[in-house]
């Protein structure tokens, strides 16, 4: 060890103990930078991070879709559809949920059958859903002329929001990765 | 190629540009996570981790901010999660490194002795500077390292810890001051302290 190196240390020292507070970050940053080196990583590391990484190369067309997925606007946008059909499932009589879930597997399945069997299928989605909005608005009347409406009302806004909240919570990234 | 042009490669889909980050950045981020942790092994998988993470999440990276901090603030984060959840190591890195079969303490000089400048020379600065690195809490151990080691500023330590920047600043006082002390207490004497024994 040189005399410079061996005075970086003894003026290190002196300036704590000397109270030097700026003098002695300066003189240990010398310090450290010559004997305190950061630690090695072990070999094989990156080959291990990379290994590790999930496969999206051959997928390199879909990588602004994957990436559009990660974003907070896509987060947002499943979490109002969650939220929303929440209300439409609250505001929706048991026996109707039912019959629109069977309806939908059977949709998806002439889908699968071919092109045009899945046109007539999405047709028919289109028609049903505007069937279940025109129950809906029917079921809304109804309730908005009974007694109970403002409290269901409020009662749907609140599992809405909630919903909303949660959901909108749960898929954000970490506030690291902002 | 800078990181931030990486990155944007990175995300149109180049797996060859997410390892030249890799490359780049694996040290800073094993350095980080073995001195937080003490213990390697464990440094080792989360530095796979946080990497897997930076992957998955490189479309919410912030292209203002360097992706050198972004990176250590990741894992930075993974290793609070673990040590919550396991508790503090005790596993030195220094003697993880000797193999397990030195004790630090072996490797100290005895302030009434003249050893200490032939261990200097051999080196032994930097096995005492690790040991009393080791010896400090977590939180003035991680300053250290990113003050120190990666050359960060105080505002920026204090974006990857969450700490507010005079913290940053108190905990690198005393961590420096600790260091000293345990410098000082083995033979490492500044000049002009009473019983001082100049080691150049």
């Amino acid at each position: 060890m040189s005399d410079r190196h061996t005075d970086e240390l003894d003026r290190w020292l002196a300036a704590e103990q000397a109270g030097a507070l700026d003098e002695a970050d300066a003189l240990f940053s010398a310090v450290a930078r010559r004997h305190l080196p950061p630690l090695e990583e072990p070999a094989g590391l990156s080959a291990a991070i990379m290994a590790s990484l999930p496969r999206r190369k051959a997928a390199g067309w879909l990588a602004p879709l994957l990436n559009l997925g990660a974003s907070r606007w896509a987060h947002a946008t499943v979490a109002a559809a969650v939220a929303v059909l929440g209300v439409a499932f609250a505001t929706m009589s048991l026996d109707r949920l039912v019959g629109f879930s069977s309806w939908s597997v059977e949709a998806l399945a002439r889908a699968a059958a071919g092109t045009l069997a899945a046109l007539a299928a999405v047709a028919g989605v289109c028609g049903a859903t505007l069937a279940l909005l025109v129950d809906l608005g029917r079921a809304a009347t109804v309730v908005a002329g009974s007694g109970a409406a403002p409290t269901l009302i409020a009662a749907n806004l609140l599992v809405a929001s909630l919903a909303f909240l949660g959901l909108f919570r749960l898929l954000s990234p970490r506030e690291e990765f902002s | 190629m800078t990181d931030s042009q990486l990155v944007d490669r990175t995300l149109a889909g180049s797996e060859d540009a997410f390892a030249a980050l890799v490359a780049r950045h694996q040290r800073s981020v094993y350095n980080l996570l073995a001195r937080m942790l003490r213990n390697p092994a464990l440094a080792e998988e989360l530095a796979q981790e946080s990497f897997l993470k930076a992957y998955t999440h490189l479309s919410s990276f912030n292209p203002e901010y360097k992706f050198a901090n972004w990176i250590l603030r990741i894992a930075h984060n993974t290793a609070i999660d673990v040590l919550r959840q396991r508790g503090p190591q005790v596993v030195s890195t220094d003697e993880v490194e000797s193999g397990g079969q030195r004790p630090i303490e072996e490797t100290l000089v005895d302030p009434r002795s003249d050893e200490a400048e032939r261990r200097i020379e051999r080196g032994d600065l930097s096995r005492v500077l690790g040991a009393a690195l080791d010896r400090l809490r977590p939180e003035y151990r991680r300053a250290v390292v990113l003050r120190y080691q990666q050359d960060l500023g105080y505002d920026e330590i204090a974006a990857i810890t969450g700490d507010p920047v005079g913290t940053v600043k108190s905990h690198l006082h005393r961590a420096r001051a600790e260091m000293a002390a345990f410098l000082t207490e083995r033979g490492f004497v500044q000049p002009g302290a009473p019983g001082a024994r100049r080691n150049g």
